[in-house]
């Protein structure tokens, strides 16, 4: 009833949609000490409970391939009726003991060429050249971790990228246009959803709402048209936004971001 | 008929005499081929193994017999671990609870500021699909970290 | 053993209610007694009354069963990849402003105009054979996520050869490291000279890490060798969250385990695989899977 007539009445209120941008991590996230050790105690358990590896089916009977598995694998303790054994009599059945897990070894061809499945698999350095040079507008830093896209406004210093409304246009459109405006085309991201995640209504009565976008490929570059507005930029982690932020802001985004 | 028969049995009852009175000059030789596997195709003996394989027979270990003190640090490790993973769950809980209040809030806050854009934002995505490249993390990071080249 | 009847309640549970007398309901319905004899609604788990058999009581978690099985044996990297940053993006996509409970179709009521229709069971919904589950906007405790997975693998040809069927569940075996189990025909269809009982197949349930795994291995390593792959259908799902597609004989061979045993496989087939998940609607379902990897065909979706 009176509710239209007041909106016609209302003041414009001015209204920001802010961009929380995020890489998603690359690799899984570490293991705490808990979990390593049980994940440990329950593959073990899992490798004692295993069945016997039927060798006959991969390996056919009579070929070089046989051999080559057969003569690599640990020989069980035979039982004797003479022996004492301290630690149980053995049980074998199919060459396995079977009190104990079987250990499966694979044979190893010499020459490690490329091709060869077998071959030990290298692990690429968790650490990345640019985590050692603390690179920080780098992409390929911090792969275990989420990271945001910050930017250092010179007015109001680091912050999520804000944009004005425009007329007619929605949140999500309004921030992802922004985005290619402040940090160039070459850019691939995906909006979760065109509903805001959050919103911080600041006391002059303006609204920041904040759209969750991932980036999927390309690169964040500072556009040259807005190198007046900002200074510099950075993908940072959960506990490095807490060093930038200011207290209060940092609390009112903590929920949207993981660690 | 009748006649036959006799005959026939009469026969009999003569080669068992023959053979009772000559010396038994038969050779027996290793076996070569085992009993019931004489008629056995190779796709039947392929369907065998395939078998063998999945079935337990002969493949089982030992069960597991713990002993009294084994037991409870079992059960106790067992239960550190569901009580580890019902603090994880619990938490994951309250901050889903906390982003879903705070987009209501959000959303709520859109309706009375902006009616137009809260309209834009409140349109039903259900059946959005994910890209392609959002990647699931690996264990190890990959030879190629990230796609730089990306052009518009 | 001497059981008191508190003992025997306890093994019955909770469902055993003391059974009452037979009496006519006050509001002049048909004088029949509705109560159903109390002895065929309890069933009774003989295996816990003997002390015979004690090894085989306990749970199959707890460790002195012979049915144990470790779980959580390595780090899971899609589960952990669904916490971290899947949950709360599925949350905000199916999030809707002030969305209330979607009622589904229910039985309805007669509406009492004859007296035939007193004790009658209730009407059928209009438009279904079934009451449909009511659909609950998605909160924070009711985020879509995986629950289990099936392969099911058919193989027509097991009507001339039943040997067939053993071969089809080893392939489940070794692509997903689950026991599969035989699968029978339920009737007799004389048209496709099928016979009930006879061995058409295999399936297998996948759970847990095992689930994930397979997952991982048919995103990242099977779907993307298959030439010209277009994606699951859009329309694919069974309404209440769950969605199955299809690989065919020559796909399967991409799976690394078949691909580089390719001598013990003369023969692979072709298999169905179900994805139940948590979803209550096809919707929701399809934007989960597809967080997973998975590809969906949207090309004719954009056309329209």
């Amino acid at each position: 009833m009176s509710a239209p007539a007041k909106a016609t009445f209302r003041k414009a209120v001015p209204i920001r949609a802010n961009l929380i941008l995020s890489r998603i991590p690359l690799v899984v996230p570490e293991q705490t000490k808990i979990e390593q050790q049980y994940h440990d105690y329950q593959n073990q358990l899992e490798r004692r409970m295993m069945w016997t590896f039927p060798a006959y089916h991969y390996f056919k009977k009579g070929t070089l391939s046989e051999h080559k598995f057969l003569s690599v694998q640990k020989k069980p303790i035979i039982k004797n009726p003479d022996v004492w054994y301290p630690k149980g009599v053995p049980d074998i059945q199919h060459g396995r003991e079977r009190s104990k897990a079987q250990e499966v070894i694979l044979p190893q061809n010499e020459g490690g060429e490329g091709s060869n499945i077998t071959r030990p698999v290298e692990k690429n350095p968790i650490i990345t050249t640019a985590d050692e040079s603390g690179d920080k507008s780098s992409l390929e830093r911090r792969l275990r971790n989420t990271l945001y896209l910050l930017v250092n406004y010179k007015k109001t210093g680091w912050n999520f990228p804000k944009f004005e409304m425009k007329d007619g246009a929605s949140l999500d459109t309004v921030a992802e246009n922004g985005l290619r405006t402040i940090g160039g085309d070459n850019i691939n991201t995906w909006t979760v959803s065109k509903k805001p995640a959050g919103v911080i209504k600041s006391e002059d009565g303006s609204c920041d709402f904040f759209i969750k976008s991932h980036i999927l490929a390309g690169k964040f570059n500072i556009a040259n048209d807005s190198k007046n507005d900002i200074t510099e930029y950075a993908w940072l982690t959960k506990k490095e936004i807490a060093e930038k932020l200011n207290k209060d802001q940092f609390q009112l985004t903590e929920y949207l971001l993981t660690k | 008929m009748l006649s036959a028969s006799v005959k026939s049995s009469q026969k009999k009852s003569v080669t068992m005499m023959t053979s009772w009175v000559q010396p038994l000059n038969q050779v027996r030789y290793k076996r070569t081929k085992t009993k019931g596997s004489s008629g056995i195709t190779p796709q039947t003996q392929r369907i065998i193994t395939q078998l063998s394989v999945m079935s337990a027979r002969k493949k089982q270990p030992k069960m597991l017999k713990l002993s009294k003190e084994d037991l409870i640090k079992h059960q106790t490790i067992q239960t550190a671990w569901n009580t580890y993973q019902d603090i994880l769950q619990n938490e994951r809980q309250t901050m889903l609870k906390l982003q879903y209040n705070k987009m209501d809030e959000a959303m709520t806050v859109l309706k009375q500021v902006a009616p137009k854009l809260y309209a834009d934002a409140n349109i039903n995505e259900s059946g959005k699909v994910f890209p392609m490249e959002m990647r699931i993390p690996t264990d190890y990071p990959p030879r190629k970290l990230w796609y730089y080249d990306y052009k518009k | 053993m001497v059981h008191t009847i508190s003992s025997i309640r306890t093994l019955v549970g909770s469902k055993s209610a003391i059974r009452k007398f037979a009496t006519t309901p006050p509001n002049n319905k048909a004088a029949c007694s509705l109560v159903q004899p109390v002895h065929h609604l309890i069933k009774i788990d003989k295996s816990k009354l003997t002390t015979r058999f004690d090894g085989l009581k306990f749970d199959k978690d707890d460790i002195r069963s012979p049915a144990y099985k470790p779980k959580d044996t390595r780090q899971d990297r899609l589960k952990e990849h669904y916490l971290n940053t899947l949950q709360s993006d599925i949350l905000l996509i199916n999030y809707k402003h002030n969305a209330t409970v979607e009622k589904g179709l229910k039985n309805r009521e007669w509406d009492g105009t004859s007296p035939y229709q007193i004790n009658r069971p209730m009407r059928k919904p209009k438009g279904s054979n079934s009451e449909l589950p009511d659909t609950h906007p998605i909160k924070w405790n009711n985020i879509p996520g995986l629950k289990s997975m099936t392969l099911n693998c058919y193989v027509r040809e097991a009507r001339d050869n039943e040997m067939l069927t053993i071969s089809a569940a080893l392939q489940l075996q070794q692509l997903t490291g689950c026991k599969p189990k035989i699968i029978y025909s339920k009737s007799d269809v004389p048209n496709w000279k099928i016979r009930k009982g006879h061995a058409m197949g295999a399936k297998v349930t996948l759970e847990g890490y095992e689930m994930s795994q397979f997952l991982n291995t048919l995103s990242e390593i099977v779907l993307p060798r298959i030439r010209e792959y277009k994606g699951i259908n859009m329309s694919s799902g069974d309404r209440f969250g769950g969605i199955a597609f299809g690989l065919d004989e020559e796909e399967v061979k991409f799976f690394p385990e078949i691909d580089l045993n390719q001598d013990l496989w003369p023969k692979t087939f072709g298999m169905h695989i179900n994805v139940n998940t948590t979803a209550q609607t096809n919707e929701q379902a399809r934007t989960l899977v597809s967080s997973l990897q998975i590809p969906f065909n949207t090309e004719n979706e954009q056309r329209m």
